[in-house]
C-alpha cells in the first residue's frame, strides 16, 4: 500500500478545506446540468457520482477527481463496476441498488492495511479510552478525536467499521510519526499541529494510491554504461539496490527508486564498495567497505572468507 | 550504515574495529553479523537506541579454515531467525540448525536440524511477523506461534520473500508465488527463465535477470498481474 503521511498531503488537504469551506463543494469546478469538470485534474464527474461527491463532503471529504469513469473488476468480489477514482475515495456504481445506495466505496482501507501490515495486523495496539465506541463487528474501539470525526463525516456508509486501534505510524514520506487509525473505507491521522481546527484530522489519499498502484508504471533507470543491478530489495513506498561493474573493486553503489513519484534515487555511492541494502519502510541499512572502514585493520580476510563463504 | 529516505539522513549503525556484514532490518531494528578476532555474533539492535543484543556467538577456531559459521539472517518485529552450519562431520556433510529468537521473551530454540552437502545450496529465510518461510530442496513455512511447520512447495527454490500475505521465490530461474494462507503455490509467469534474485516492493514483483536480453538489468511486472487468476 501506499498512502500519504507527508507534509504534501497534509498541505493538499489543509488547502482544500480553506478554500472549500468544510463540508462544501466548493467554487472548484465548472459545473453544466450533472455534470462537473475540475480543471485542477482535467476530470468530470457525472450523475450519480456526482450527487454522492456533493452530498458526502466534496472537494473535502472526497478529494479531486483523477480518472473518468471507468469499467474495473472489483478486488472485493470479482464483478465489473463502474467506477471512478478520487483522491481519497473511488467511487462503484451499484445500479442493482436504489440511491441512494447505488452508489458506493471501494474498500480502500481493508486493501491498504492488508497491504502494508499484511493478514496478522499491526502488534500493540490500544483502544481510545476517550468516549470509546466498541464494535463487536470488527472488535476494534474508536474514540477521541477520531470518533467525533467518523461521526461528522459519514460514519459507517462513508468511512466504514475501524480495522485496526490506533496506533503510530512512521510515514513513509516524511519520516514523521502520527497517529492513525485504519477504517474500512479510509485512514484517519491526527495532526497536533492543527489542533482546534478542522485539520486536526486528515485523510490519506488512498484513492491517489490506489490508482497509482494499478495504473502507473514503475519505471526503473538503466544501469550505466558496463553495470549491472543486483539484489534488488522493496518496501512498500521504495525500491533499492546494488549497481556496479564486474570485477570492479570500489564500484559498487546503492541506488534505488521513489515507487510513489518514481524519482530515481541516489542513496550510498561513496568511496569503495557499499552493497547488500536492506530496507523497511523509508529506512534503508547497507554494507560499507568505503576507504576508512576500519575493520579490515583489525580481522583478517581469511577470517572474513570463513564468514562469508556460506553466502557464496 | 543506514539512510532514511523519507529524510535524506543518513546514520552509522555498526562501527568499530570489528567487521559488521549481512544487515538486515524491520521496523526500526537491524540485526547484523560482526566477525571479531575470535567469533562470530549475530546482533541486534534498535535505531532509538537501547541495550545491543547479541542473539548468538559462535567461537573462531584459530588455524581452523572450517569452522561453525552463520548461514542466512531474517529479522521481523517480534522474532529473529538464522542457521548454524558446524565443520564438517565424519560423513563430510555439514551439520546444520534453523534457530529462531523470540524478541520479546528472549527465548531461542531450535526449529529444524539436518546435514548438508559441501556442495549443497544453504537454507535461505524470509520471515514476516511469526510466519518463518525457508529453502531447503523446496519451501516450507512455519508458524512460529504454533511450531507447526507445512511444505509450500517441494523442487529446488531459492531466494523467499514474503511481505504480508504473498510470498515469492526463484525455482529454476523462473519466479513462483503464493497467496497465503490457502494459496496454492503457482509460476507466476511463463516467459520469465533468468530470474536470479527476486524482491517485492510494494504492488511490483521486481527481480534481477542474468542472462537473455536484459542481462544484469532489473525488470518489474505488476503483482495484480502476475496473480490474476489466483
Amino acid at each position: 500500500m501506499k498512502r500519504s503521511t507527508s507534509i504534501g498531503m497534509g498541505a493538499l488537504a489543509l488547502c482544500a478545506l480553506l478554500t472549500a469551506g468544510f463540508g462544501s463543494t466548493g467554487p472548484v469546478a465548472a459545473a453544466q446540468g450533472d455534470s462537473r469538470s475540475f480543471p485542477e485534474t482535467g476530470h468530470t464527474v457525472r450523475g450519480p457520482f456526482l450527487q454522492y461527491w456533493q452530498q458526502h463532503g466534496g472537494l473535502a471529504q472526497q478529494g479531486y477527481p483523477l480518472t473518468e469513469e471507468l469499467q474495473e473488476v472489483s478486488d472485493t468480489n470479482g464483478t465489473t463496476y463502474t467506477m471512478q477514482y478520487f483522491e481519497r475515495a473511488v467511487f462503484e456504481l451499484h445500479p442493482e441498488n436504489a440511491a441512494p445506495y447505488n452508489v458506493q466505496l471501494s474498500l480502500l482501507g481493508v486493501f491498504g492495511y492488508g497491504h502494508r501490515y499484511g493478514v496478522w495486523g499491526v502488534p500493540n495496539q490500544h483502544p481510545s479510552t476517550e468516549n470509546p465506541r466498541y464494535f463487536p463487528q470488527t472488535r476494534h474501539t474508536l474514540g477521541g478525536t477520531f470518533r467525533t470525526y467518523w461521526e461528522q463525516h459519514g460514519g459507517l456508509a462513508q468511512q466504514g467499521y475501524p480495522l485496526s486501534e490506533e496506533f503510530q505510524e512512521v510515514s513513509a514520506l516524511n519520516g514523521q510519526t502520527y497517529t492513525v487509525q485504519y477504517f474500512q473505507r479510509a485512514v484517519f491521522e491526527r495532526h497536533p499541529e492543527n489542533v482546534g481546527t478542522p485539520a486536526e484530522v486528515l485523510l490519506s489519499q488512498l484513492g491517489t494510491f490506489r490508482q497509482r498502484d494499478k495504473y502507473q508504471n514503475l519505471v526503473i533507470p538503466a544501469p550505466g554504461a558496463g553495470r549491472v543491478q543486483l539484489g534488488p530489495r522493496g518496501s512498500a513506498s521504495y525500491l533499492v539496490w546494488t549497481e556496479g561493474t564486474p570485477g570492479q573493486v570500489g564500484s559498487q553503489d546503492i541506488l534505488g527508486v521513489n515507487l510513489q513519484t518514481n524519482q530515481p534515487l541516489t542513496i550510498a555511492n561513496g568511496l569503495g564498495d557499499q552493497s547488500t541494502p536492506a530496507i523497511a519502510g523509508s529506512l534503508v541499512v547497507w554494507e560499507d567497505h568505503g576507504c576508512g572502514r576500519p575493520a579490515a585493520a583489525a580481522i583478517s580476510w581469511a577470517k572474513i572468507w570463513q564468514l562469508e563463504r556460506h553466502f557464496r | 550504515m543506514g539512510k532514511d529516505l523519507a529524510t535524506g539522513t543518513t546514520f552509522p549503525v555498526a562501527v568499530g574495529a570489528n567487521y559488521q556484514t549481512r544487515p538486515t532490518i524491520a521496523g526500526r531494528s537491524v540485526a547484523w553479523l560482526e566477525l571479531s578476532s575470535d567469533s562470530t555474533r549475530l546482533m541486534v539492535q534498535s535505531l532509538d537506541g537501547g541495550p545491543l543484543t547479541i542473539v548468538a556467538t559462535l567461537p573462531l577456531t584459530q588455524g581452523q579454515s572450517d569452522g561453525p559459521t552463520f548461514g542466512e539472517v531474517a529479522l521481523s518485529d517480534t522474532y529473529i531467525a538464522w542457521s548454524e552450519v558446524a565443520p564438517r562431520n565424519a560423513n563430510r556433510l555439514h551439520p546444520w540448525t534453523l534457530r529462531i529468537m523470540n524478541r520479546v521473551t528472549q527465548r531461542s530454540n531450535t526449529v529444524v536440524a539436518g546435514v548438508l552437502s559441501p556442495s549443497g545450496t544453504r537454507p535461505q529465510l524470509a520471515l514476516s511477523d511469526h510466519q518463518l518461510v525457508w529453502t531447503l530442496g523446496g519451501v516450507q513455512i512455519t508458524d512460529l506461534q504454533s511450531g507447526a511447520t507445512r511444505a509450500l512447495f517441494t523442487d529446488p527454490a531459492s531466494d523467499p520473500v514474503i511481505q504480508g500475505d504473498v510470498l515469492v521465490w526463484i525455482s529454476q530461474s523462473s519466479l513462483w508465488g503464493v497467496q497465503l494462507p490457502s494459496g496454492t503455490a503457482r509460476q507466476l509467469a511463463a516467459n520469465i527463465t533468468t530470474a536470479t534474485s527476486v524482491t517485492l516492493a510494494g504492488g511490483w514483483l521486481v527481480w534481477q535477470n542474468a542472462g537473455g536480453p536484459q542481462d544484469g538489468r532489473l525488470t518489474a511486472r505488476r503483482l495484480a498481474e502476475v496473480f490474476v487468476g489466483r
